[in-house]
């Protein structure tokens, strides 16, 4: 039992720490602010163009609302099937509906703009005439990507609604559409509100997705001016910053105790679901289907097609063994960077600060414009050992760290926080070394929290594309990036193969993080 | 504490590794090094898939570690090249566009080559102050579709005709196609150039992110027409054998049918010089050149270097212009960008 005590005052060391953490967090926005300060270029700067800055702007956001509307809607109605109703094949299909969350964004609208095509696969048996590029088909695949999202985060919530409260109104006669208005919405509004927002920043802030389709947002402007010289990236990357931070700050009001830790396994089961009508059936049906024909049956196809029946040109050891070192070191990176505000934060009590928000802050900004951020730093670092250093991969494993600290930050801050004090003062009292507190005490309960820290991270930095696109230091390719350039090759071996080596090590990962969140319940 | 340990080896150990495939060489370096290889920095805008395999034979035959940094636009590597200045890692930069090495040459940045480099090829496929020289040429043609266009368009200016408005593919962000603008503008002067492009951009074209995805395009069906290089089709097809699109060239003497170098350089801040031209030699060695022909479907930029037997010989009906036309790459990006392209 916790015996509740009063926050203990930050040590002059927790007080460096929380400064230094600051600083590496400002990093990026220091080189965005270099390279707005010092634009260098080959030629001159290319001129600011207002009306395309406000095209993308308005293009971000129209994308950001409208696939959190329709992921909204469809993950919350998947969860409500899952959870609440049971009919042929529901089960199945509801966890089948999650596993697209192993395919990155780029790579699912790299498999859905080739397969879509008029000659594609299934573009020639729809009759399809148009091409699947631009916003609309980005819309589409960002909704694919992001919808089981809504559905773990929304099922969860829904598994934890105490059904008395339902059972009390039904048995006074409410209809079932009062009791989900008036009951069941109100309490999932928290779910909800999170969900929605880390769809928002998501679609927001993804790269490879919008990079594919040629959709002219922000995060794809930044990416196509960054390297170009003039002052056209850093004002890009300063309005996505605008743009994005409040989104972020939001969500962690309203999102109160939900974190990513919500996302970190599939809660299987079924609760007493009740059998619903038949034309629900048959929507509820269509709608899996549909859902896992676009965004996972077409994709696998069309990459297990690719990496069997067409010969690649490159070696895939390389981006494989690369692949491994970044996702590994810069796993255990964000435990490091996650895991000290998450420290701080048990300190206080769970009191949180300034800290928390910064964590969160900074993995919300945009891939690209921590790309972007840290590069110019990186190439402002006079020649010498500290340059070789920071790009010989300091600087992408800071990058990522970056990103992904919130991941470890959700998954260590609860196990930091319900930890048993009184234990470790018993272990103390009878003589335990602090070695041995660590060792028999601390680390037993903190093991199943670091492990699901670091797999999050390590899955999330084997998918990600921006940062590994412009910092990876030179002569090495993960396979994020080389499906990312096979598709722009056009080298459909090449993206077959290296797909499939990419969703080997991340099914592996994943299934280590349910097995560590099984433990961890 | 035991984990921050952890992250420091393997940064120190994995991710500081100079050699992608052997990410353990560096912990075995304090026993097994007595002599450490010297390490040769090559930049390159041509693509990976393509160089590396030749580049990695000639560091293996040389005894060389290379560090190689790839970069789908030689515009960006260009800029990253003139931001480092002359303390750029840098001992060569491998163009897919001659234009950026005259660039960087005519701002101090490149050493000149010694003759004996340079006269390995002809004066055409030469830089006039020696500052690069030409590794291999391509042809521009357009890639389309025969069964979907029966009368592809006889002239470049024709490409911009309102028949194949929304059709048509390009990558604005190509480096040939910045040297192939430059070309034209020398050709046909500023404003025509310019008006061409108003056209091509009034018929909506499909912009794609290079060159080869144009002929995977044409194929699946997004477009009807690419406008390219002649080897893309002849790679992808080695690969893909039910690839459905054909190359086809312009008029004689049009516009469109202009030969393009790719070329090679050494920056000024270059530490291993010498390593460095002797890449450039065997690059422009028999071995070298046959690789580009025969691997690349490219054109050997050496006399007396058999083709691939899939590609064409250079005929009569090529744009007769000599290659410093394409190398004014500032005024064909300002030209691009005026118009809102790129």
């Amino acid at each position: 039992m916790k015996t509740p005590s009063p926050a203990l005052p930050l040590s002059l060391a927790a007080k460096l720490g929380l400064l230094g953490t600051a600083a590496l967090v400002g990093l990026p926005i220091l080189g965005l602010g270099l390279a707005w300060a010092y634009p260098v270029g080959l030629i001159d700067a290319p001129p600011i163009h207002t009306d395309r800055l406000v095209e993308a702007t308005s293009n971000t956001v129209l994308l950001a609302l409208l696939v959190t509307v329709f992921a909204v809607v469809l993950g919350s109605f998947f969860a409500w099937i899952q959870v609440r109703w049971i009919f042929p094949g529901s089960s199945l299909l509801t966890r089948l509906t999650v596993l697209p969350l192993v395919l990155p964004s780029f790579l699912l609208a790299a498999t859905l703009r080739e397969g879509l095509a008029p000659l594609g696969s299934l573009g020639e048996l729809l009759g399809r005439q148009e091409r699947f590029d631009g916003f609309g088909a980005t819309v589409f695949v960002l909704v694919l990507s992001c919808t089981p999202y809504v559905q773990l985060v929304v099922s969860a919530a829904l598994k934890r609604l105490p059904r008395h409260t339902e059972e009390a109104a039904q048995s006074l006669g409410a209809s079932p559409i009062r009791i989900v208005r008036e009951i069941v919405l109100p309490a999932l509004r928290p779910a909800l509100g999170f969900a929605a927002l880390l769809v928002l920043v998501y679609a927001a802030a993804d790269f490879g997705a919008v990079a594919v389709m040629d959709t002219q947002v922000l995060t794809y402007e930044l990416y196509q001016f960054a390297g170009r010289g003039g002052v056209q990236a850093p004002l890009i990357g300063g309005l996505l910053i605008v743009a994005i931070s409040p989104l972020v700050i939001l969500g962690r009001r309203l999102g109160g105790d939900y974190g990513s830790s919500e996302l970190s396994y599939v809660r299987s089961g079924h609760m007493a679901g009740r059998r619903p009508a038949l034309w629900v059936k048959i929507i509820g049906t269509a709608l899996l289907g549909i859902y896992l024909i676009f965004g996972l049956v077409l994709p696998l196809m069309l990459i297990t097609r690719w990496g069997l029946l067409i010969p690649a040109q490159g070696p895939l050891i390389g981006p494989l063994v690369t692949t491994a070192v970044v996702g590994v070191t810069a796993g255990l990176a964000t435990l490091v960077l996650g895991g000290f505000p998450a420290a701080l934060v048990a300190k206080s009590k769970g009191k949180r600060g300034a800290l928390e928000t910064l964590t969160f802050v900074a993995s919300g900004v945009p891939g690209v414009m921590i790309g972007f951020g840290l590069l110019q730093l990186a190439l402002r670092v006079p020649q010498g050992s500290l340059r070789s250093f920071v790009e010989g991969g300091a600087i992408l494993l800071l990058g990522l760290a970056l990103r992904f600290a919130s991941h470890s930050y959700a998954a260590l801050k609860p196990a930091l926080l319900t930890q048993n004090q009184q234990s470790v003062e018993a272990a103390r009292l009878l003589g335990a070394s602090r070695w041995r507190v660590w060792h028999r005490v601390r680390g037993p309960h903190l093991a199943p929290a670091l492990a699901s820290g670091f797999l999050l991270s390590f899955v999330a930095v084997v998918k990600e594309l921006p940062i590994t696109l412009m910092l990876i230091p030179a002569g090495h390719t993960t396979l994020a990036t080389r499906i990312f350039d096979a598709h722009e090759d056009a080298h459909l071996g090449d993206l077959g193969v290296a797909a499939l080596s990419l969703l080997g090590m991340v099914l592996v990962a994943q299934a280590l993080l349910w097995r560590w969140s099984r433990h961890e319940r | 504490m035991r984990w921050l340990s952890i992250v420091c080896i393997l940064v120190a150990t994995g991710c500081t590794s100079k050699d992608q495939s052997t990410p353990s060489a560096a912990q075995a370096e304090p026993q097994a090094a007595p002599q450490a290889k010297p390490v040769l920095t090559v930049y390159s805008g041509r693509s990976a898939l393509l160089v590396e395999p030749l580049l990695n034979k000639f560091a293996e035959k040389r005894g060389v570690e290379l560090k190689l940094r790839f970069d789908k636009s030689t515009e960006k590597l260009a800029n990253r090249l003139a931001m480092e200045g002359d303390k750029s890692p840098a001992d060569v930069f491998f163009a897919q566009a001659v234009g950026y090495l005259s660039l960087l040459g005519e701002k101090g940045l490149m050493h000149a080559l010694p003759k004996r480099l340079t006269e390995k090829v002809p004066n055409a496929y030469r830089s006039a102050s020696d500052y690069w020289v030409g590794t291999s040429g391509r042809l521009r043609v357009m890639v389309y579709s025969p069964e979907r266009v029966k009368n592809p368009p006889k002239t470049l200016a024709e490409l911009a005709d309102p028949r194949f408005k929304g059709r048509v593919g390009w990558a604005p962000g190509n480096a040939s196609l910045h040297a192939h603008v430059a070309a034209l503008q020398k050709h046909w002067g500023a404003d025509k150039t310019s008006a061409w492009l108003k056209a091509m951009q009034d018929n909506q074209p499909v912009v794609y992110p290079k060159n080869s995805p144009q002929v995977r395009a044409v194929s699946s069906g997004e477009i009807d027409i690419g406008w390219v290089n002649h080897y893309y089709l002849h790679k992808i097809r080695a690969q893909d054998t039910s690839l459905k699109a054909a190359n086809a060239s312009f008029s004689a003497g049009d516009a469109g049918n202009l030969v393009m170098l790719a070329g090679i350089g050494i920056p000024k801040g270059a530490k291993n010089r010498q390593i460095a031209e002797e890449l450039i030699d065997f690059i422009l060695s028999d071995e070298g050149q046959n690789y580009f022909a025969q691997k690349a479907y490219e054109y050997p930029a050496k006399s007396g270097i058999k083709l691939h037997p899939e590609v064409a010989p250079l005929g009569n009906n090529l744009l007769q212009l000599p290659q410093a036309a394409q190398t004014d790459m500032a005024g064909s990006l300002a030209l691009l960008r005026a118009l809102r392209i790129q």
